[in-house]
């Protein structure tokens, strides 16, 4: 599993390029990446192609992407972060009820329908644990654990001080493990497990 | 740099369950998002869409312009308050602010190039700052949300006013949500500007009057002046042209409001 992980994680993190990126290249280089953070903060499927429009339209707005600034993962993570926020504050829609046909995360590396089956569990556990976070611990959270973000990158693309994002990370940590404990103990086919143990984050 | 605590995935203290539910959720595809279509969009939105200015310029460089911005709008501050304020004292002024003149649109406290965003007018345009911007230093905040704010524009209606009345004016924090919308409803207006120019002059107006402080000023004037020439009112459209060009002279629209105003003779 091990060996997997670092796969994931070596190609989630793009090196930075040296290069100034308009919104085109970026919307290119890193559609699949904001629609994802959209998705797992908590957008409604449907409206992530709108969202991400506005977020690349942003971008462009702000003159594109210059290496100075964090990497383009977490520069956009950001525009994502107050695009999602100004979308929730006005449409005030749950996500819970939303219908979310249009974009969504699908589990990657199946090999067999009931894989597939326990595969969209795990994501649903996730997401349902995402959800019980703030949003500001929520996108620390995403940020590192699962798209392998580094904190420095983290706290460059978000404007906080590096101490912000570990004390956000660690309180995200604990609070996500309570979620998650909780719906694994909820759900039939993981029913036994546990997740107590979780390593914190240096405060 | 520093050194990142271990992620849950790779942590063996944590619990097999939980460790195998993150890593589902980090191998995930986006599905249904059709990339091409929505470059496209991005592609036909961008190219009517005016760039921030100083997109690229080095940290050092926007607290310079920021701090010159400042200092110039202090010393045209304290000109104005000279019961006889001299030429030689608002030359001074502009010297001393190297992108001088009608400066008004900036972010304060948002993002770097909202900062660059500061228009840069035509060098031969010797009018004093109408509205003070503060300087931006690079900070730590303790948010996550950098939110838009205080945009120190001037309202369309009162572009004409006397400079001094504009330096008066407090800078305002802008709504977080602005944005978007503005974006939105002057893009409406560009939309209506061919079939339908009187249906665009009022989203132009609907747009000054929701935003007077907007990030797209520059392009909702511009809207405004096209429309009033294909409606005919070519006196209005000069008349709002002028201020509108000693501004954007450089800006992405001036020459579609030259272009509009050759046009009409």
């Amino acid at each position: 599993m091990a060996g997997t992980m670092k796969t994931v994680r070596s190609s989630k993190r793009e090196a930075v390029t040296g290069e100034h990126l308009d919104a085109e290249a970026l919307y290119r280089a890193h559609a699949d990446f904001v629609a994802r953070f959209l998705l797992r903060l908590g957008a409604n499927g449907q409206d992530v192609p709108d969202l991400l429009q506005e977020v690349f339209l942003v971008a462009h707005r702000r003159g594109g992407f210059t290496p100075d600034r964090a990497k383009p993962t977490t520069w956009l993570a950001e525009i994502s972060f107050r695009v999602f926020s100004d979308r929730r504050k006005k449409s005030r829609r749950k996500l819970e009820d939303s219908d979310t046909e249009s974009v969504t995360l699908a589990p990657s590396n199946v090999s067999s329908p009931s894989e597939r089956t326990e595969k969209r569990q795990a994501l649903a556990r996730v997401q349902s644990a995402l959800d019980s976070l703030t949003p500001e611990k929520r996108a620390v959270f995403i940020l590192y654990e699962l798209e392998g973000e580094s904190c420095d990158s983290i706290a460059q693309g978000l404007g906080i001080p590096v101490g912000t994002v570990y004390s956000r990370l660690h309180s995200a940590r604990r609070d996500f493990a309570r979620a998650h404990d909780r719906l694994v103990d909820e759900s039939p086919s993981s029913r036994g497990v546990g997740s107590s143990a979780v390593a914190g984050a240096r405060a | 740099m520093t050194s990142d605590p271990t992620r849950l995935l790779e942590d063996p203290s944590v619990v097999a369950s939980m460790r195998g539910d993150l890593l589902s959720a980090a191998e995930v595809h986006v599905h249904g998002l059709d990339v091409a279509s929505g470059l496209a969009q991005l592609q036909a939105a961008t190219a009517t869409t005016a760039v921030a200015t100083g997109a690229g310029m080095s940290a050092a460089t926007k607290i310079a312009v920021g701090l010159a911005v400042t200092v110039g709008a202090v010393a045209l501050w304290a000109g104005l308050r000279e019961p006889a304020p001299s030429v030689a004292s608002t030359t001074s002024a502009t010297i001393s602010a190297p992108i001088s003149a009608p400066v008004v649109g900036s972010a304060v406290k948002a993002t770097p190039t909202e900062v660059a965003a500061t228009e840069i007018p035509p060098a031969a345009v010797p009018e004093p700052p109408a509205v003070a911007v503060t300087p931006v230093v690079e900070e730590p905040e303790a948010v996550v949300a950098k939110e838009p704010v205080a945009v120190g524009e001037p309202s369309d209606a009162a572009a004409e006013e006397p400079a001094t009345r504009k330096a008066s004016r407090a800078v305002r924090p802008a709504s977080p949500s602005s944005f978007v919308d503005e974006a939105k409803l002057v893009a409406k207006a560009r939309a209506q500007l061919t079939n339908s120019p009187a249906k665009a002059l009022e989203l132009a107006k609907e747009a000054e009057r929701t935003f007077p402080r907007g990030h797209l000023v520059e392009e909702r004037r511009a809207i405004a002046i096209r429309a009033l020439v294909a409606l005919g009112r070519h006196d209005e459209a000069r008349r709002r042209a002028k201020p509108f060009l000693a501004r954007y002279g450089r800006g992405a629209h001036a020459a579609a409001v030259r272009r509009a105003l050759g046009d009409a003779g």
